[in-house]
């Protein structure tokens, strides 16, 4: 068979007979898909008006929510990683729930919250009336809301394993706090927050659960790709399964920009630009 | 610029008391054990600790004055830190490593002051490399340069040698010889390692548990050790004794002095002074003990031979006496000294 172990004792033959199920059962479903996709209609299915409504949609809306995170999310990585106060481990934990925590009742918990009666919302459109459920910018809240920790995990990792003297040493070269920041930090942990950025992005365009409990499945305004194809299933299933193989391939993509950049063990060296300017 | 420090910090176990001054042009260098406070010393010069008391001044200019309420960040004081493992920053090319103190301070026209410090560390075909495909040499080559481009007034450098391998420190060494002669500010060298000291320093302070204990040349400093630390660093006998006319008492033994001593003093034996036989010695030298051999280390044509008896006691011994009197550990001799080789100084 060619195959060889790397080293050590051989394992018992049920281990490896589970390990054929095991991948067996996450791979199916993958082949599954290629196998039955029509691709004849390829092209006609991705490019009705619906699809394209969907993905433009999704497209803007991943965008929007990753922008979003890393606006909040790296002062939020930065507070967890540096600063030492009561309740650090609190609030980590505030900040890591969403990650966990089931996407339908993320929705429910901001209805909750940013609803018309809920907790901020109610004030939301007394005073400004500005009406965040079933709107575009409710679908970017809901995206937000499950995928900001992934990047403020990452990040703060990043900021974790970067030696806290270099900024020391940046410090008595004159550079202001700003400075440092912006020379000595952010570069240093930029493959941590490319990384955090990609697997925040991911999860925001694989979001269903928040998005369709707290903002609905409307065409156009907040149906996103996993909502068109949840609904498509049922009248059009040709274009369910091509909706369905993009998200794999970007999926795909992710994955392999992850290993690329995140995964190899050089990364802290390669390709990240600094020049006398 | 003259620097004067004159402070107090606790960090933990340390209780670090410095009161010292330097002046420009002059190399100063601060030699002590590990945990001294050398470390913590220079980073309260360049403002990464805060002092607790005291006040620190450049020039006049108070940097660190907490009875003033005034602390002068580290990015606006005048300095350059060489740090023991370099620091450089690994996402920054050597050029841009070097240049970075004058981008900190917007002083992007500078190219030149940059261009000028790669030529003179040899840095000119290594000005694309990133720190990670640096030797160890290149590496403390860079921070150096990175160190000297921003001018500072004050100079500080943490044990730059102590993590190169021999040839890289020998390179560093001369490196540093080089830049220090002609540097015009204050510098200071941190190190444990007297060489270093004697090569590169004008003079010496010494550092132990937070306190000075010694300050001068290195030879001053050598010729009256006044503890353990440098009496070892310069390989002597040291003992802390109590004297009453000629005779002082350290623990059970008692030493004959050359010279009358009174009360608390330092005994210095050199160990070229101390002599080992097989047998008692004939007549009766007065400093005269049965001891044991615990160790031998040699050092040239020369063997350091350690013995204990009432006293752990250094002798230097030439190799053919090693031989002939079967030195090994564990042998037991007589070591002896002359009360005329014995000086005598007060605590």
């Amino acid at each position: 068979m060619g195959l060889s172990r790397r080293n050590g004792v051989a394992p018992p033959p049920v281990l490896g007979i589970l390990a054929i199920v095991g991948a067996g059962l996450l791979a199916l479903p993958l082949l599954g898909l290629v196998a039955k996709a029509p691709w004849g209609s390829a092209l006609s299915d991705l490019t009705s008006s619906d699809a394209l409504q969907a993905l433009k949609l999704s497209l803007i809306c991943s965008l929007a929510a990753t922008a979003l995170a890393l606006l909040l999310g790296l002062p939020l990585a930065w507070v967890q990683a540096r600063l030492d106060f009561r309740g650090v481990n609190l609030l980590r934990g505030l900040t890591t729930l969403p990650m966990v925590l089931p996407p339908v009742v993320a929705g429910v918990a901001l209805l909750y919250a940013f609803g018309r009666h809920g907790l901020a919302g109610e004030y939301l459109f007394s005073w400004f009336g500005f009406r965040l459920p079933f709107t575009t910018a409710g679908v970017i809240l809901a995206e937000t809301f499950v995928s900001m920790p992934f990047l403020v995990i990452t990040v703060e990792a990043g900021l974790r394993s970067m030696n806290p003297r270099l900024e020391e040493a940046a410090a008595t070269l004159g550079a202001s706090r700003r400075r440092i920041l912006g020379l000595v930090t952010l570069p240093v942990i930029a493959p941590s927050i490319y990384a955090g950025a990609l697997l925040c992005w991911s999860r925001a365009l694989g979001e269903f659960g928040a998005t369709i409990t707290f903002a609905g499945n409307f065409p156009g305004q907040t149906q996103t790709v996993p909502l068109a194809v949840f609904q498509l299933l049922e009248t059009q299933p040709e274009a369910a399964v091509m909706l369905s193989l993009v998200l794999v391939l970007i999926s795909l993509a992710v994955l392999v920009g992850l290993r690329d950049r995140y995964l190899s063990p050089d990364s802290q060296i390669r390709g990240r630009r600094g020049s006398v300017d | 610029m003259t620097l004067r420090a004159d402070f107090r910090l606790r960090r933990g176990s340390l209780d670090l008391r410095m009161d010292m001054t330097a002046e420009p042009g002059q190399v100063t260098a601060v030699l002590g054990p590990n945990g001294s406070g050398k470390t913590t010393f220079l980073r309260a010069l360049a403002g990464l600790e805060a002092i607790e008391s005291g006040r620190i001044e450049a020039g006049g200019r108070r940097l660190d004055d907490p009875d003033a309420g005034v602390f002068i960040p580290p990015s606006d004081r005048s300095v350059g830190l060489m740090f023991q493992d370099g620091l450089l920053f690994p996402h920054l090319s050597v050029v841009d490593n070097v240049a970075f103190p004058l981008r900190a301070r917007h002083h992007q026209g500078a190219q030149a002051e940059v261009v000028r410090w790669i030529d003179r560390l040899g840095l000119k075909d290594l000005t694309r490399a990133r720190p990670a495909q640096l030797s160890g040499g290149q590496a403390q080559r860079v921070a150096l340069a990175r160190a000297l481009a921003g001018s500072p007034e004050l100079l500080l450098l943490d044990e730059p040698m102590a993590s190169l391998d021999a040839s890289a420190q020998l390179e560093i060494r001369r490196e540093l010889a080089v830049h220090l002669a002609t540097f015009s500010g204050v510098a200071i060298l941190v190190t444990h390692d007297p060489l270093e000291a004697a090569v590169l320093a004008d003079r010496v302070v010494v550092l132990e548990g937070g306190r000075i204990i010694q300050e001068g040349t290195l030879e001053e400093i050598t010729a009256r050790p006044r503890s353990r630390y440098v009496a070892d660093l310069a390989g002597l006998n040291l003992w802390r004794a109590n004297a009453s006319g000629m005779q002082a008492a350290v623990g059970d033994a008692v030493i004959s002095l050359g010279d009358a001593g009174e009360g608390q003093v330092f005994v210095l034996v050199h160990p070229r002074s101390v002599a080992l036989y097989r047998a008692r010695p004939d007549g009766s030298p007065r400093n005269c003990w049965q001891a044991v051999v615990i160790s031998l280390e040699g050092l040239g044509d020369r063997v350091r031979v350690e013995v204990e008896g009432p006293l752990k006691v250094v002798a230097e011994v030439t190799l053919g006496s090693v031989v002939a009197l079967g030195l090994r550990p564990g042998e037991h001799v007589w070591a002896s000294f002359k009360a005329s080789e014995v000086e005598v100084y007060p605590v």
